[in-house]
Protein backbone atom coordinates (compact mmCIF):
# COMPACT_ATOMS: atom_id res chain seq x y z
CA UNK A 1 0.00 0.00 0.00
CA UNK A 2 1.42 3.28 -0.83
CA UNK A 3 -0.13 6.91 0.45
CA UNK A 4 1.09 9.87 -2.09
CA UNK A 5 0.23 13.43 -2.41
CA UNK A 6 -0.08 14.66 -6.10
CA UNK A 7 -0.70 18.59 -7.44
CA UNK A 8 -1.13 19.99 -10.45
CA UNK A 9 -1.83 23.13 -12.62
CA UNK A 10 -1.62 21.21 -15.62
CA UNK A 11 -4.58 19.44 -17.30
CA UNK A 12 -2.38 15.60 -17.09
CA UNK A 13 0.40 14.66 -15.24
CA UNK A 14 2.29 11.26 -16.11
CA UNK A 15 4.34 10.18 -12.88
CA UNK A 16 6.70 6.84 -13.13
CA UNK A 17 7.48 5.31 -10.01
CA UNK A 18 10.19 2.75 -9.10
CA UNK A 19 9.06 -0.15 -6.25
CA UNK A 20 12.09 -1.90 -4.93
CA UNK A 21 11.22 -4.64 -3.03
CA UNK A 22 12.42 -8.03 -1.12
CA UNK A 23 10.27 -10.59 0.37
CA UNK A 24 11.79 -13.65 2.19
CA UNK A 25 9.62 -16.66 2.18
CA UNK A 26 9.09 -20.47 1.95
CA UNK A 27 9.25 -21.91 -0.90
CA UNK A 28 8.48 -25.94 -1.89
CA UNK A 29 11.53 -25.63 -4.48
CA UNK A 30 14.19 -23.24 -3.25
CA UNK A 31 16.49 -22.00 -5.70
CA UNK A 32 19.45 -24.02 -5.73
CA UNK A 33 22.72 -22.79 -3.88
CA UNK A 34 24.85 -20.35 -6.01
CA UNK A 35 28.00 -21.71 -6.95
CA UNK A 36 31.35 -19.22 -6.30
CA UNK A 37 30.79 -17.87 -10.14
CA UNK A 38 26.66 -16.99 -9.42
CA UNK A 39 27.85 -15.21 -6.52
CA UNK A 40 30.33 -13.39 -8.19
CA UNK A 41 28.03 -12.55 -10.73
CA UNK A 42 25.01 -11.39 -8.52
CA UNK A 43 27.47 -9.25 -6.14
CA UNK A 44 28.69 -7.31 -9.21
CA UNK A 45 25.62 -6.56 -10.32
CA UNK A 46 24.15 -5.35 -7.26
CA UNK A 47 27.08 -2.88 -7.14
CA UNK A 48 26.67 -2.06 -10.50
CA UNK A 49 22.88 -1.60 -10.15
CA UNK A 50 23.71 1.04 -6.99
CA UNK A 51 25.74 3.45 -9.13
CA UNK A 52 22.64 3.85 -11.50
CA UNK A 53 20.73 6.40 -9.56
CA UNK A 54 24.04 8.48 -9.10
CA UNK A 55 24.52 8.69 -12.90
CA UNK A 56 21.11 9.66 -13.62
CA UNK A 57 20.95 12.77 -11.10
CA UNK A 58 24.99 13.95 -12.28
CA UNK A 59 23.61 13.82 -16.30
CA UNK A 60 21.76 16.54 -15.08
CA UNK A 61 23.88 18.22 -13.98
CA UNK A 62 24.97 21.95 -15.56
CA UNK A 63 28.73 20.90 -16.19
CA UNK A 64 28.53 17.25 -16.31
CA UNK A 65 31.11 15.88 -18.53
CA UNK A 66 28.40 13.49 -20.74
CA UNK A 67 30.96 12.19 -22.59
CA UNK A 68 32.96 10.46 -19.61
CA UNK A 69 29.84 9.20 -18.11
CA UNK A 70 28.57 7.70 -21.10
CA UNK A 71 31.62 5.67 -21.24
CA UNK A 72 31.54 4.87 -17.75
CA UNK A 73 27.79 3.92 -18.01
CA UNK A 74 29.05 1.46 -21.16
CA UNK A 75 31.12 -0.06 -17.78
CA UNK A 76 28.37 -0.25 -15.26
CA UNK A 77 26.42 -2.21 -17.68
CA UNK A 78 28.86 -4.84 -18.09
CA UNK A 79 27.99 -6.60 -14.90
CA UNK A 80 24.35 -6.49 -15.47
CA UNK A 81 24.29 -7.66 -18.97
CA UNK A 82 26.19 -11.02 -17.55
CA UNK A 83 23.73 -11.28 -14.94
CA UNK A 84 21.12 -10.74 -17.35
CA UNK A 85 18.94 -7.80 -15.11
CA UNK A 86 17.24 -6.65 -17.84
CA UNK A 87 15.50 -4.22 -16.67
CA UNK A 88 18.48 -2.44 -15.10
CA UNK A 89 20.65 -2.80 -18.06
CA UNK A 90 17.55 -0.88 -20.67
CA UNK A 91 17.37 2.13 -17.56
CA UNK A 92 21.80 1.99 -18.18
CA UNK A 93 21.11 1.63 -21.95
CA UNK A 94 18.71 4.72 -22.17
CA UNK A 95 20.81 6.82 -20.24
CA UNK A 96 23.95 6.53 -22.26
CA UNK A 97 22.35 7.07 -25.91
CA UNK A 98 20.36 10.11 -23.88
CA UNK A 99 23.86 11.43 -22.49
CA UNK A 100 25.27 10.85 -25.79
CA UNK A 101 22.63 12.50 -27.76
CA UNK A 102 23.26 15.25 -25.45
CA UNK A 103 26.65 15.77 -26.06
CA UNK A 104 28.35 17.96 -28.65
CA UNK A 105 32.12 16.09 -29.38
CA UNK A 106 35.26 18.00 -29.98
CA UNK A 107 37.03 17.48 -33.24
CA UNK A 108 39.04 15.41 -31.69
CA UNK A 109 36.56 13.62 -30.15
CA UNK A 110 34.39 13.59 -33.14
CA UNK A 111 35.10 9.63 -34.83
CA UNK A 112 35.45 7.93 -31.40
CA UNK A 113 32.22 9.54 -30.08
CA UNK A 114 30.45 8.62 -33.61
CA UNK A 115 31.25 5.54 -33.63
CA UNK A 116 30.54 4.39 -29.63
CA UNK A 117 27.43 6.42 -30.07
CA UNK A 118 26.20 4.56 -33.35
CA UNK A 119 27.11 1.02 -31.34
CA UNK A 120 25.52 2.36 -28.31
CA UNK A 121 22.19 2.77 -30.42
CA UNK A 122 22.64 -0.79 -32.03
CA UNK A 123 22.79 -2.23 -27.92
CA UNK A 124 19.56 -0.05 -26.82
CA UNK A 125 17.49 -1.40 -29.88
CA UNK A 126 19.08 -4.82 -28.82
CA UNK A 127 17.83 -4.65 -25.73
CA UNK A 128 14.38 -3.00 -27.19
CA UNK A 129 14.22 -6.43 -28.84
CA UNK A 130 14.68 -8.43 -25.43
CA UNK A 131 11.97 -7.08 -24.17
CA UNK A 132 9.79 -7.03 -27.21
CA UNK A 133 9.56 -3.44 -27.76
CA UNK A 134 9.94 -3.73 -31.71
CA UNK A 135 8.27 -0.33 -32.68
CA UNK A 136 10.59 1.56 -30.50
CA UNK A 137 13.45 -0.74 -31.97
CA UNK A 138 12.94 0.28 -35.12
CA UNK A 139 12.32 3.70 -34.37
CA UNK A 140 16.08 3.34 -34.21
CA UNK A 141 16.68 2.02 -37.21
CA UNK A 142 17.57 4.79 -39.68
CA UNK A 143 19.47 7.10 -36.83
CA UNK A 144 21.44 3.74 -36.28
CA UNK A 145 22.51 3.30 -39.42
CA UNK A 146 23.35 7.27 -40.42
CA UNK A 147 25.54 7.20 -37.30
CA UNK A 148 27.42 3.77 -38.72
CA UNK A 149 27.26 6.27 -42.32
CA UNK A 150 28.61 9.35 -40.97
CA UNK A 151 31.33 7.27 -38.70
CA UNK A 152 32.47 5.85 -42.04
CA UNK A 153 32.46 9.11 -43.96
CA UNK A 154 34.76 10.39 -41.05
CA UNK A 155 37.00 7.37 -40.61
CA UNK A 156 40.76 8.04 -42.24
CA UNK A 157 41.66 6.23 -45.37
CA UNK A 158 44.51 4.42 -44.00
CA UNK A 159 42.21 2.85 -41.38
CA UNK A 160 39.66 2.31 -43.58
CA UNK A 161 41.00 -1.58 -44.33
CA UNK A 162 41.37 -3.02 -41.14
CA UNK A 163 38.15 -0.61 -39.57
CA UNK A 164 35.58 -2.39 -42.16
CA UNK A 165 36.65 -5.53 -41.19
CA UNK A 166 37.31 -5.88 -37.78
CA UNK A 167 34.58 -3.63 -36.41
CA UNK A 168 31.96 -2.43 -38.71
CA UNK A 169 31.46 -6.02 -39.97
CA UNK A 170 30.18 -7.53 -36.95
CA UNK A 171 28.27 -4.59 -35.70
CA UNK A 172 26.38 -4.06 -39.26
CA UNK A 173 26.10 -7.73 -39.62
CA UNK A 174 24.75 -8.74 -36.21
CA UNK A 175 22.62 -4.51 -36.65
CA UNK A 176 20.75 -5.93 -40.23
CA UNK A 177 19.54 -9.03 -38.24
CA UNK A 178 18.17 -6.91 -35.21
CA UNK A 179 16.69 -4.30 -37.65
CA UNK A 180 15.20 -7.93 -39.05
CA UNK A 181 13.97 -8.75 -36.27
CA UNK A 182 12.36 -5.40 -35.69
CA UNK A 183 10.14 -5.50 -38.95
CA UNK A 184 12.36 -2.94 -41.20
CA UNK A 185 13.39 -4.01 -44.42
CA UNK A 186 15.08 -1.03 -46.08
CA UNK A 187 17.08 0.11 -42.72
CA UNK A 188 19.00 -3.26 -43.17
CA UNK A 189 19.77 -3.33 -46.85
CA UNK A 190 21.22 0.15 -45.93
CA UNK A 191 23.41 -1.59 -43.16
CA UNK A 192 24.84 -4.18 -45.19
CA UNK A 193 24.95 -1.50 -48.62
CA UNK A 194 27.68 0.73 -46.14
CA UNK A 195 29.31 -2.19 -45.47
CA UNK A 196 29.83 -3.37 -48.71
CA UNK A 197 30.94 0.08 -49.62
CA UNK A 198 33.31 -0.57 -47.19
CA UNK A 199 34.71 -3.85 -48.56
CA UNK A 200 34.50 -1.98 -52.08
CA UNK A 201 36.36 0.89 -51.02
CA UNK A 202 39.01 -1.39 -49.01
CA UNK A 203 42.79 -2.53 -49.98
CA UNK A 204 42.75 -5.57 -49.03
CA UNK A 205 44.98 -6.61 -46.49
CA UNK A 206 48.40 -8.29 -47.31
CA UNK A 207 49.06 -10.66 -44.43
CA UNK A 208 47.38 -14.29 -45.75
CA UNK A 209 44.98 -14.93 -43.00
CA UNK A 210 43.66 -11.45 -42.83
CA UNK A 211 43.08 -11.68 -46.50
CA UNK A 212 41.13 -14.95 -46.34
CA UNK A 213 39.01 -13.26 -43.10
CA UNK A 214 38.46 -10.22 -45.16
CA UNK A 215 37.37 -11.98 -48.08
CA UNK A 216 35.43 -14.58 -46.54
CA UNK A 217 33.82 -11.91 -44.65
CA UNK A 218 32.90 -9.74 -47.78
CA UNK A 219 31.69 -13.06 -49.56
CA UNK A 220 28.98 -13.39 -46.86
CA UNK A 221 27.94 -9.53 -46.35
CA UNK A 222 27.02 -9.86 -49.93
CA UNK A 223 24.99 -12.80 -49.15
CA UNK A 224 23.26 -10.76 -46.52
CA UNK A 225 22.77 -8.56 -48.48
CA UNK A 226 20.85 -10.68 -51.60
CA UNK A 227 18.66 -11.83 -48.66
CA UNK A 228 17.59 -8.57 -47.26
CA UNK A 229 16.86 -7.02 -51.00
CA UNK A 230 14.39 -10.06 -51.43
CA UNK A 231 12.89 -9.54 -47.89
CA UNK A 232 12.39 -5.84 -49.32
CA UNK A 233 11.19 -6.77 -52.65
CA UNK A 234 14.18 -5.82 -54.32
CA UNK A 235 14.37 -9.08 -56.30
CA UNK A 236 15.89 -7.38 -59.55
CA UNK A 237 18.87 -5.93 -57.34
CA UNK A 238 19.42 -8.85 -55.15
CA UNK A 239 19.83 -11.57 -58.69
CA UNK A 240 22.81 -8.64 -60.07
CA UNK A 241 24.89 -9.98 -56.90
CA UNK A 242 24.61 -13.46 -57.25
CA UNK A 243 27.35 -14.24 -59.72
CA UNK A 244 29.79 -11.78 -57.96
CA UNK A 245 28.90 -13.64 -54.53
CA UNK A 246 29.14 -17.20 -56.18
CA UNK A 247 32.58 -16.14 -57.57
CA UNK A 248 33.69 -14.70 -54.04
CA UNK A 249 32.76 -17.91 -52.49
CA UNK A 250 34.95 -19.79 -55.21
CA UNK A 251 37.94 -17.22 -55.27
CA UNK A 252 38.23 -17.49 -51.64
CA UNK A 253 38.11 -21.41 -51.24
CA UNK A 254 40.58 -21.43 -54.24
CA UNK A 255 43.22 -20.21 -51.48
CA UNK A 256 45.50 -22.10 -49.30
CA UNK A 257 43.94 -22.09 -45.26
CA UNK A 258 40.09 -21.36 -46.79
CA UNK A 259 37.61 -23.18 -44.41
CA UNK A 260 35.70 -24.93 -47.11
CA UNK A 261 33.27 -26.37 -45.27
CA UNK A 262 32.00 -23.22 -44.25
CA UNK A 263 31.86 -22.15 -47.60
CA UNK A 264 29.68 -25.57 -48.86
CA UNK A 265 26.94 -24.37 -45.94
CA UNK A 266 27.24 -20.59 -47.25
CA UNK A 267 26.49 -21.51 -50.89
CA UNK A 268 23.82 -24.18 -49.77
CA UNK A 269 22.55 -21.78 -47.74
CA UNK A 270 22.34 -19.21 -50.55
CA UNK A 271 20.96 -21.70 -53.11
CA UNK A 272 18.14 -22.34 -50.59
CA UNK A 273 17.58 -18.51 -50.08
CA UNK A 274 17.10 -18.10 -53.84
CA UNK A 275 14.95 -21.53 -54.40
CA UNK A 276 12.81 -19.87 -52.06
CA UNK A 277 12.58 -16.19 -53.65
CA UNK A 278 11.67 -18.10 -57.18
CA UNK A 279 15.31 -17.50 -58.75
CA UNK A 280 15.85 -20.65 -60.08
CA UNK A 281 18.41 -20.50 -62.53
CA UNK A 282 20.11 -18.34 -59.66
CA UNK A 283 19.59 -21.26 -56.90
CA UNK A 284 21.10 -23.71 -59.25
CA UNK A 285 24.03 -21.85 -59.87
CA UNK A 286 25.32 -21.49 -56.37
CA UNK A 287 24.41 -25.37 -55.81
CA UNK A 288 26.47 -26.00 -58.83
CA UNK A 289 29.47 -24.46 -56.69
CA UNK A 290 28.70 -26.21 -53.57
CA UNK A 291 28.43 -29.29 -55.49
CA UNK A 292 32.40 -28.38 -56.93
CA UNK A 293 33.20 -27.38 -54.10
CA UNK A 294 32.40 -30.42 -51.60
CA UNK A 295 33.89 -32.47 -54.55
CA UNK A 296 36.40 -30.64 -54.92
CA UNK B 1 -5.51 8.70 -10.92
CA UNK B 2 -6.40 6.65 -13.81
CA UNK B 3 -4.60 4.44 -16.70
CA UNK B 4 -2.26 2.30 -14.33
CA UNK B 5 0.59 0.78 -16.38
CA UNK B 6 3.03 -1.63 -14.42
CA UNK B 7 6.51 -2.88 -15.85
CA UNK B 8 7.79 -5.63 -14.60
CA UNK B 9 11.19 -6.60 -14.42
CA UNK B 10 13.30 -9.38 -13.80
CA UNK B 11 12.48 -11.48 -10.55
CA UNK B 12 15.49 -12.16 -8.51
CA UNK B 13 15.75 -15.41 -6.83
CA UNK B 14 18.38 -15.93 -4.04
CA UNK B 15 18.59 -19.19 -1.70
CA UNK B 16 18.61 -18.50 2.30
CA UNK B 17 19.12 -20.46 4.97
CA UNK B 18 16.20 -19.83 8.03
CA UNK B 19 15.14 -17.79 9.54
CA UNK B 20 13.70 -21.67 9.24
CA UNK B 21 11.56 -22.30 7.59
CA UNK B 22 12.19 -19.27 4.99
CA UNK B 23 14.38 -20.65 2.45
CA UNK B 24 14.15 -17.93 -0.75
CA UNK B 25 14.98 -14.50 -0.77
CA UNK B 26 13.61 -12.71 -3.70
CA UNK B 27 14.32 -9.44 -4.83
CA UNK B 28 12.60 -7.35 -7.85
CA UNK B 29 11.74 -4.32 -8.82
CA UNK B 30 8.26 -2.88 -10.60
CA UNK B 31 7.95 0.21 -12.38
CA UNK B 32 4.70 1.80 -12.62
CA UNK B 33 3.35 4.79 -14.58
CA UNK B 34 0.29 6.53 -13.93
CA UNK B 35 -1.86 9.37 -15.78
CA UNK B 36 -3.67 11.45 -13.92
CA UNK B 37 -6.42 14.21 -14.51
CA UNK B 38 -6.37 17.15 -12.60
CA UNK B 39 -8.85 20.09 -12.52
CA UNK B 40 -6.78 23.63 -12.40
CA UNK B 41 -6.41 25.01 -8.73
CA UNK B 42 -7.86 21.39 -6.97
CA UNK B 43 -5.07 21.59 -5.01
CA UNK B 44 -2.84 19.08 -3.29
CA UNK B 45 -4.61 15.68 -3.40
CA UNK B 46 -3.81 12.67 -1.30
CA UNK B 47 -4.56 9.08 -1.96
CA UNK B 48 -3.22 5.60 -1.29
CA UNK B 49 -2.77 3.21 -4.06
CA UNK B 50 -2.20 -0.94 -4.65
CA UNK B 51 0.16 -2.01 -7.36
CA UNK B 52 0.36 -5.68 -8.79
CA UNK B 53 3.68 -6.22 -8.79
CA UNK B 54 5.82 -9.21 -10.93
CA UNK B 55 6.13 -11.47 -8.11
CA UNK B 56 4.90 -15.10 -8.20
CA UNK B 57 5.90 -17.08 -4.70
CA UNK B 58 6.22 -20.61 -5.88
CA UNK B 59 3.81 -22.98 -4.02
CA UNK B 60 2.38 -20.50 -1.79
CA UNK B 61 -0.52 -21.31 0.61
CA UNK B 62 -1.41 -18.77 3.50
CA UNK B 63 -2.79 -22.06 5.17
CA UNK B 64 0.60 -23.76 5.42
CA UNK B 65 2.83 -22.84 8.40
CA UNK B 66 5.36 -21.67 6.89
CA UNK B 67 4.44 -19.42 4.74
CA UNK B 68 3.38 -17.50 8.07
CA UNK B 69 6.08 -15.91 8.67
CA UNK B 70 7.42 -14.33 5.31
CA UNK B 71 8.57 -10.91 5.48
CA UNK B 72 9.05 -7.86 3.27
CA UNK B 73 9.94 -4.89 2.24
CA UNK B 74 9.31 -2.60 -0.69
CA UNK B 75 10.45 1.10 -1.38
CA UNK B 76 9.15 3.52 -3.54
CA UNK B 77 11.00 6.43 -5.80
CA UNK B 78 9.49 8.72 -8.06
CA UNK B 79 11.37 8.49 -11.51
CA UNK B 80 9.79 11.00 -13.98
CA UNK B 81 7.32 13.63 -13.85
CA UNK B 82 5.60 14.50 -17.12
CA UNK B 83 3.01 17.17 -17.31
CA UNK B 84 0.53 18.22 -20.16
CA UNK B 85 2.45 22.20 -20.17
CA UNK B 86 4.93 23.93 -18.76
CA UNK B 87 2.64 24.51 -15.10
CA UNK B 88 4.06 23.75 -11.47
CA UNK B 89 3.30 20.42 -9.75
CA UNK B 90 3.55 18.67 -6.47
CA UNK B 91 3.56 14.83 -5.93
CA UNK B 92 4.99 12.86 -3.20
CA UNK B 93 5.48 9.38 -1.76
CA UNK B 94 4.28 9.75 1.75
CA UNK B 95 4.36 6.19 2.79
CA UNK B 96 4.86 2.74 2.16
CA UNK B 97 3.95 -0.57 3.37
CA UNK B 98 1.61 0.59 6.14
CA UNK B 99 -1.44 -2.17 6.44
CA UNK B 100 -4.09 -1.61 4.53
CA UNK B 101 -6.93 -0.35 6.85
CA UNK B 102 -9.73 -2.25 5.32
CA UNK B 103 -7.52 -5.80 5.60
CA UNK B 104 -5.82 -7.16 8.61
CA UNK B 105 -2.88 -8.19 6.39
CA UNK B 106 -0.07 -6.81 5.70
CA UNK B 107 0.23 -7.57 1.89
CA UNK B 108 -2.45 -8.91 -0.12
CA UNK B 109 -1.61 -11.98 -1.93
CA UNK B 110 -4.17 -12.56 -4.80
CA UNK B 111 -4.52 -15.23 -6.70
CA UNK B 112 -2.20 -17.90 -5.18
CA UNK B 113 -1.25 -21.72 -6.34
CA UNK B 114 -1.36 -24.49 -4.11
CA UNK B 115 0.05 -27.21 -5.22
CA UNK B 116 -1.69 -30.90 -4.58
Amino acid sequence: MIYHGEACDADTMYVLKMLRCWVLCYEPTPPPPETTAELALRSAATFASQKVAAYERYVTLPDADLWKASQELAEVARPLTAAGWVDEIMTVQELIVASLRAYIPSAAQRVDYLIFFAEQRQNLIARLIDQHRLADAAALGPETVAGYTDYYNAMREVDRSEIVRLRLDPDLTALQRQLRDAGLTAEPVAALGLLIAGFRASAPPSAPADRLDFDFKFAEARQDLIARLIDDGRTSDARALVNETIDAYRQYASDEGAKRTLVVGDLIGLAQLLAAAQLAADSAAAQQAASDLASA
Amino acid sequence: MVDDLTYVSAVQRIPVVGPDPLNTLVTFTTRVGELGYFHPGSGLSRGRAAYTTGLTINGYDPGRPENQGLAHSCTVALLGVQTSDDSTFVAAVDDVGRPDPQSDRLVEIKGWHVDD
